[in-house]
């Protein structure tokens, strides 16, 4: 019972950290409908923003977290008005954007090495201590405060997407750019939009997962990668769907580890991606074709 | 016709380029030889530690037309077989220090035998190194070794029920392998041994694992900092109250720095951190503590150099040399055997108070 408990909760903690990079991840899908794979850099540029102002410049905590979110957010509008805008005028197809997108991981994975050095970095924040014992298995606080955070999250956008102008007004721009634009919808301003709510959501994840599991200048690689795997899992176009994928992946994941050997665990996680992709291509929750949550 | 001119004269500069190497080797004594290792990636801290301890190596060698080419294998086998490709074919280089992973190196010393271009590793400890060919040597003895002696210390230690927490590549398997089977010869049993991805930093269900089997000490082996530092804690957090024990990997100020009081009491089995004298020219050069495999570094340049001062000049001749080569290094006595690997001993350090300190 005590390890099944245990799993249960391992498996709410690696689903909650997938959620994190998923939900913007897929908020940005569901706009712009490429893959934004730089979405992991954003992670990981918050990451170090934080690290910057509050263990290197001493700034107070709660201070550097809200500056973090915001320049953040602006980073990932930077990107799409310098990197994609670009391309997209100039008629570039998805795939060279994605293509971009990996470009653009790949060289602040670097950037981030040139500033900071390779070493792995602690924002020293919390104090290690052991978890909580709750039903057998042990949990921490920020491990509690990750998943209520990422649970209220998946409500706040669904029904940010469901109910709200600016909400219905993304799902339009995704269904069709040109229709939206006729009835008055600026495509740029939605997409400006996305990419600043998607990438603060990657601050947000920084933050979290950098309290959580320390820096490196390649977490983002990492995270993207488990991210779009939870994204994919639950349906690529529906945030609240990819949300969900990513605890499928997490309890899966963890969960299956007690049978096999622990060597497999990543490879349990593409096995999966692998088994959607080829039987359930649009996820659990998302649509054969357009965007509509 | 511009176009042709134009792509004609480049493949006519590419033919000459390919050829240059030997002709320049000739005229000028210059002998460059390659540095391969993680650069990139999260294992850069040991490429950076090792060309530093490299750096100090060849400026007491006392050879100046010894010219570095640096390349990065990110510690990995794909990335490895190009760097070393690159050097070879490219940068025409007549020895090699490198690589640094064992993964790296397995795959980086075919095409290096090959080319009959020597590579001496500062750190590559996976036993199977020992039978990797004529052109592969290091100055870091072998897992079989610090296994063996690893098994040893946990043991007289007292400690009886052992969990492994190893790294999935050639390195984490070898030591393991060794490691457990050495255990168990002592009379201890290993509870449990669980496998992760060399840079995963989520290792709850595996010490969840662990912790079910009822270990009381914990063998940490890894190369990665990002990946130790995660286990040490997250040991903490699921509350499990074991001895730690951490191969060679762990030793350094980036694992205490960011582990903090999780890394209290951690014991680590390390191959020698350098010579005093060792210590404060590296000091003196980069105003800081060598870092993990820094003196290895040293020693592997000054193998070369040494081989080099012995009258060779190309790759086969430093090869032949090499076997020859004797001396008191900055990790200790040099000599290789006839697989190429040497004889090493191992230091025990403890975490007290956030810092590393000799065990006696």
């Amino acid at each position: 019972m005590a390890i099944f408990s245990q799993l249960t909760v391992n498996g709410l903690i690696a689903g909650s950290i997938y959620a994190l990079v998923a939900s913007g991840f897929s908020l940005i899908y569901a706009t712009n409908t490429f893959m934004h794979f730089a979405h992991g850099t954003s992670v990981a540029v918050a990451a170090y923003i934080l690290y910057t102002l509050f263990t290197l410049l001493g700034i107070p905590f709660y201070v550097s977290a809200i500056l973090t979110v915001f320049l953040t957010g602006f980073f990932g509008v930077a990107m799409y008005r310098v990197v994609y805008l670009p391309m997209q005028k100039r008629k570039a197809s998805n795939i060279i954007l994605l293509i971009a997108s990996i470009a653009i991981l790949i060289m602040f994975e670097n950037v981030i090495m040139l500033f900071f050095d390779a070493n792995v970095k602690s924002l020293q924040y919390i104090k290690i201590t052991q978890g909580l014992n709750i039903l057998g298995a042990t949990i921490t606080k920020l491990q509690i405060f990750i998943i209520v955070f990422v649970i209220i999250l998946l409500l706040v956008l669904y029904l940010f997407m469901k109910k709200t102008k600016l909400g219905r007004n993304m799902r339009a721009v995704a269904d069709n750019k040109e229709l939206a634009s006729i009835i008055g919808i600026n495509h740029i301003r939605i997409s400006d939009y996305s990419f600043f709510l998607g990438s603060s959501l990657a601050g947000i994840a920084g933050i979290l997962i950098g309290l959580e599991q320390n820096l490196f200048p390649n977490m983002g690689t990492w995270l993207m990668i488990k991210g779009f795997t939870g994204a994919v899992i639950g349906g690529i176009t529906s945030v609240p769907g990819a949300i969900l994928g990513s605890y499928v992946l997490g309890f899966f994941e963890n969960y299956a580890i007690w049978f096999l050997p622990s060597g497999y665990k990543d490879g349990i996680a593409f096995f999966l991606l692998f088994l959607f992709l080829l039987f359930r291509p649009k996820g659990l929750f998302g649509l054969n074709k357009g965007v509509k949550e | 016709m511009k176009k042709i001119i134009v792509i004609l004269s480049v493949f006519l500069l590419m033919v000459l380029g390919c050829a240059t190497p030997d002709t320049t080797t000739q005229e000028t004594t210059t002998i460059k030889v390659g540095v391969l290792g993680p650069f990139s990636g999260d294992a850069a801290s040991y490429g950076e530690s090792i060309k530093n301890g490299i750096e100090v190596g060849l400026e007491a060698s006392g050879l100046d037309n010894i010219e570095l080419v640096i390349e990065d294998s990110k510690c990995d086998g794909k990335e490895a077989v190009s760097a070393v490709n690159k050097l070879i074919s490219l940068d025409g280089v007549q020895a090699i220090v490198g690589g640094v992973c064992s993964g790296g190196t397995l795959a980086a010393a075919p095409i290096a035998e090959q080319n009959q271009v020597p590579m001496v590793s500062p750190s590559s400890t996976s036993p199977d190194i020992t039978d990797a060919g004529d052109y592969l040597f290091r100055v870091v003895p072998s897992d079989a070794f610090q296994g063996a002696f690893g098994a040893k210390l946990v043991y007289d230690k007292g400690y009886r029920k052992l969990g492994v927490l190893y790294s999935n590549e050639d390195y984490g398997v070898g030591f393991n392998k060794v490691l457990s089977e050495n255990f168990a010869e002592l009379g201890g049993e290993v509870v449990a041994s669980e496998a992760h991805e060399r840079t995963s930093v989520d290792l709850r269900a595996q010490i969840t694992k662990v912790k079910e089997a009822g270990a009381d000490a914990v063998y940490i082996i890894s190369n990665s900092a990002d990946s130790a530092v995660a286990a040490m804690k997250q040991i903490k957090e699921l509350g499990l109250e074991v001895a730690l024990f951490g191969s060679e990997g762990l030793k350094g100020d980036v694992i205490t720095d960011n582990a903090g009081d999780t890394a209290e009491g951690l014991f680590v089995t390390s191959v020698s951190g350098g010579t005093q004298a060792f210590i404060d020219a590296h000091n003196a050069k980069f105003e800081s503590n060598p870092g993990p495999f820094a003196a290895q570094g040293a020693d592997a340049i000054q193998a070369i150099a040494w081989a080099i001062k012995l009258g060779a000049s190309t790759g086969a001749e430093i090869k032949d040399n090499l076997y020859k080569v004797e001396f008191e290094g900055d990790s200790g006595s040099i000599k290789f055997d006839e697989n190429g690997d040497v004889f090493g001993s191992y230091e025990v350090f403890v975490v007290k108070d956030g810092a590393f300190v000799a065990e006696e």
